[in-house]
């Protein structure tokens, strides 16, 4: 009976008895495997350093080197490799026997040899040795593959300390405690001057953990340095980053934030919180917290259309400090595998209120709760106060704002009839002029100047409608019935827009002027200023929506024959 | 034939089988091999050399209970055993018998070649 062999194994026996080789050497073959014979131990570890068998077969008493000898030299040979070797003995009693185990034997034949005993042990030892070199194969791969990740880990520690330290961390006023691998907890803290001297400082915590955590924090990063320097408003900076990180992120990633932009001007604060714990707010005079709760989903949650970025704006004093923290905090762990807790916390800060320590003090109890475990804390605690700060951005406001981005621009825009019938150019205008720093927290009185310049153009200049006819109950419906059915037959008809801008220090000079095809309303050329009283107050000019605008902005001036109206908005960084 | 017994035949007929045309080779390194280990057996009883008595019984052992000589393993056992613990008895008359169980043994596979 042959025992067939997946694979034929190379096996060494050592045995001085020429006999007893001869025999095995002859089961080894028939069971389709290599013998390699030798007479004795010192000959075996020879052999086996010229050719490393799969198995080692070793007789205990030996000339020269006796098996046992043999088996702890081979053993030391090599550690990680599994080689089994199976000692032949004709010894039973308990003290050799634990003698062979113990110098690196794996198992005993007894003498006489069985045939079919020696081919299924032979059978079974190859298995295992298949089966560890692939565990080996694996735990190498694994080993590999570890490597790999912590080099990633590295190099995107690197690049994102690079992006993310750049910020207004080091300002006497904030004091923070990251986990140095915080990036990998998913957690990011950034903050930055804006050119108007407001301090804005987001702590974010991404779901998950490791590089999938921060990858979001990377366009997070960058888009909140680039805009703040810009001068954009909080609120912008949010939506940008939330649409952002709803485009990147899969479903089921998004980042819990909270936002604050420090005023040191006017000594108060917007705080915007999108699912992070509670924010305490501690008031000087009253020697008590205000707790800043989440009343937004996360960012990345919402697509951009149902994003507010609404914040709650709060006055401050000197001395006033404000709180933050991730649920690292509360939630790590010390050995028993029992959280710090969001009590524990919570009893810290009421009862250290107004210590200057209170920070450290957190901070120390939570790294007490943890214990010297080997587990990385996953903490990020932040604390801000208000003082008396006149600071300036680090970075140079003129060349942020040069680079690339809108500063003099002038540009027309015409629409002829087939446009007119069905595109509102609004949306496109005011694309472009969001696009100069600043002007976007404008957007509001920007948008209602365009839309009624462009209404009157359209409505009253190019298709001919009267006002009047809004002034009658019923009159609106009648309007605009009537504007959709001469909009539909309109054959000929435009309205051009030129818009021109000039930027200065505290913000600049938007001059909009809008001009159609129509006839005009003989309006005299004049110039009116808000506080002019050479206002006609006719039915036609309340028509047009003139007192609005004109309360808008810097000057309105009426082209003859009335069909070309030219607007001056001024606006600035502060407002 | 009468000395077949000294010798298990089934045990040699299957080494026939898995030897094949080896078999001749094992029957003669048998042989020579146990000729030499009797030749340092007497040597070592001679000169109350413990030691080598025990080595050389345990080898002799070994081989012929590997080939089905048992007789020849158990008188060996009891050799090996006594000089291990140093209290041989009997060693020459012990000898005899081994000598006489070896001529059987060889005799015997004489007969199988």
């Amino acid at each position: 009976m042959r025992i067939d062999a997946e694979d034929p194994l190379k096996i060494l026996i050592a045995e001085d008895s020429a006999t007893d080789r001869l025999i095995l050497e002859s089961i080894v073959a028939q069971a389709g495997h290599v013998p390699i014979g030798v007479a004795d131990g010192l000959e075996a570890i020879a052999a086996y350093k010229m050719t490393p068998p799969d198995i080692v077969l070793l007789d205990v008493m030996m000339p020269n080197m006796g098996g046992i000898e043999a088996a702890g030299q081979i053993r030391a040979l090599n550690n990680n490799d599994f080689i089994p070797i199976i000692f032949l003995t004709s010894l039973n009693d308990p003290e050799s026997l634990v003698k062979c185990l113990e110098s690196g034997g794996d198992d005993f034949i007894p003498k006489p040899y069985n045939r079919v005993v020696l081919q299924s042990k032979i059978k079974a030892f190859g298995r295992m040795r298949s089966m560890h070199q692939t565990v080996l194969a694996q735990k190498e791969q694994i080993e590999a593959n570890n490597l790999h990740l912590i080099q990633e880990q590295t190099v995107a520690k690197q690049v994102f300390d690079k992006i993310a330290h750049t910020g207004c961390l080091d300002r006497g006023n904030i004091r923070h405690y990251m986990s140095p691998l915080a990036v990998f907890n998913g957690d990011v803290l950034v903050s930055e001057v804006s050119p108007s001297g407001n301090m804005l400082v987001l702590l974010g915590d991404f779901t998950g953990h490791g590089l999938p955590a921060a990858i979001g924090s990377m366009p997070l990063a960058t888009t909140f340095y680039g805009m703040v320097r810009k001068g954009f408003s909080m609120s912008d900076v949010l939506r940008e980053i939330n649409q952002k990180l709803h485009e990147i992120l899969p479903v089921g990633f998004f980042c819990c934030a909270i936002c604050v932009d420090f005023n040191f001007k006017e000594s108060s604060v917007k705080i915007w919180n999108g699912g992070l714990p509670e924010a305490f707010l501690y008031r000087k005079s009253t020697e008590d917290y205000q707790l800043i709760g989440s009343g937004n989903l996360p960012l990345g949650v919402m697509p951009s259309k149902n994003f507010t970025g609404e914040s709650v704006t709060l006055d401050l004093e000197y001395g006033d400090r404000l709180f933050m923290w991730s649920d690292g905090a509360f939630e790590a762990r010390n050995k028993r595998g029992e959280m710090f807790g969001e009590k524990r916390l919570h009893q810290i800060l009421y009862q250290n209120k107004d210590k200057d320590t209170l920070f450290d003090d957190i901070l120390r109890r939570v790294q007490q709760h943890i214990g010297s475990g080997e587990k990385d804390d996953d903490i990020s605690l932040v604390e801000i106060e208000m003082q008396d700060l006149d600071i300036k951005p680090s970075y140079d406001i003129s060349s942020e704002r040069r680079k690339g981005s809108l500063a003099d621009w002038s540009m027309q825009f015409n629409l002829p009839e087939s446009s007119l019938k069905g595109f509102d150019p609004l949306p496109l205008l005011m694309n472009v002029m969001s696009e100069v720093p600043g002007l976007k927290q404008h957007r509001t009185p920007l948008y209602t100047i365009l839309a009624e310049l462009y209404a009157n153009a359209l409505e009253h200049g190019v298709l001919g409608l009267s006002s009047s006819l809004k002034a009658t109950s019923g009159g609106f419906t009648e309007f605009y019935t009537e504007k959709n059915e001469r909009l539909k037959s309109l054959t000929e008809g435009t309205v051009g827009f030129t818009l021109e801008h000039f930027a200065d220090d505290k913000g600049g000079l938007l001059k909009i002027r809008v001009k159609d095809s129509g006839p005009g309303f003989e309006f005299e050329n004049k110039t009116i200023r808000p506080e002019g009283d050479e206002v006609r107050e006719n039915e036609d000019y309340f028509g047009r929506g003139f007192t609005l605008m004109n309360s808008l902005c810097e000057s309105l001036i009426v082209h003859p024959p009335g069909n070309d109206i030219e607007v001056a908005y001024r606006w600035s960084h502060d407002a | 034939m009468s000395k077949l017994h000294a010798i298990d035949s089934e045990t040699l007929d299957s080494l026939k089988d898995l030897l094949g045309e080896n078999f001749n080779l094992l029957i003669e390194t048998y042989i020579g091999d146990s000729s030499e280990r009797m030749g340092r057996l007497k040597e070592a009883i001679k000169a109350d050399d413990d030691d080598g008595v025990c080595a050389e019984a345990h080898g002799i052992k070994g081989s012929s209970r590997n080939i089905g000589a048992v007789v020849i393993g158990d008188l060996c056992e009891v050799l090996e055993t006594q000089a291990r613990q140093q209290a041989l008895v009997d060693k020459e008359e012990q000898f005899a018998a081994l000598e006489q169980a070896f001529a059987d043994v060889c005799e015997a596979l004489s007969a199988y070649l």
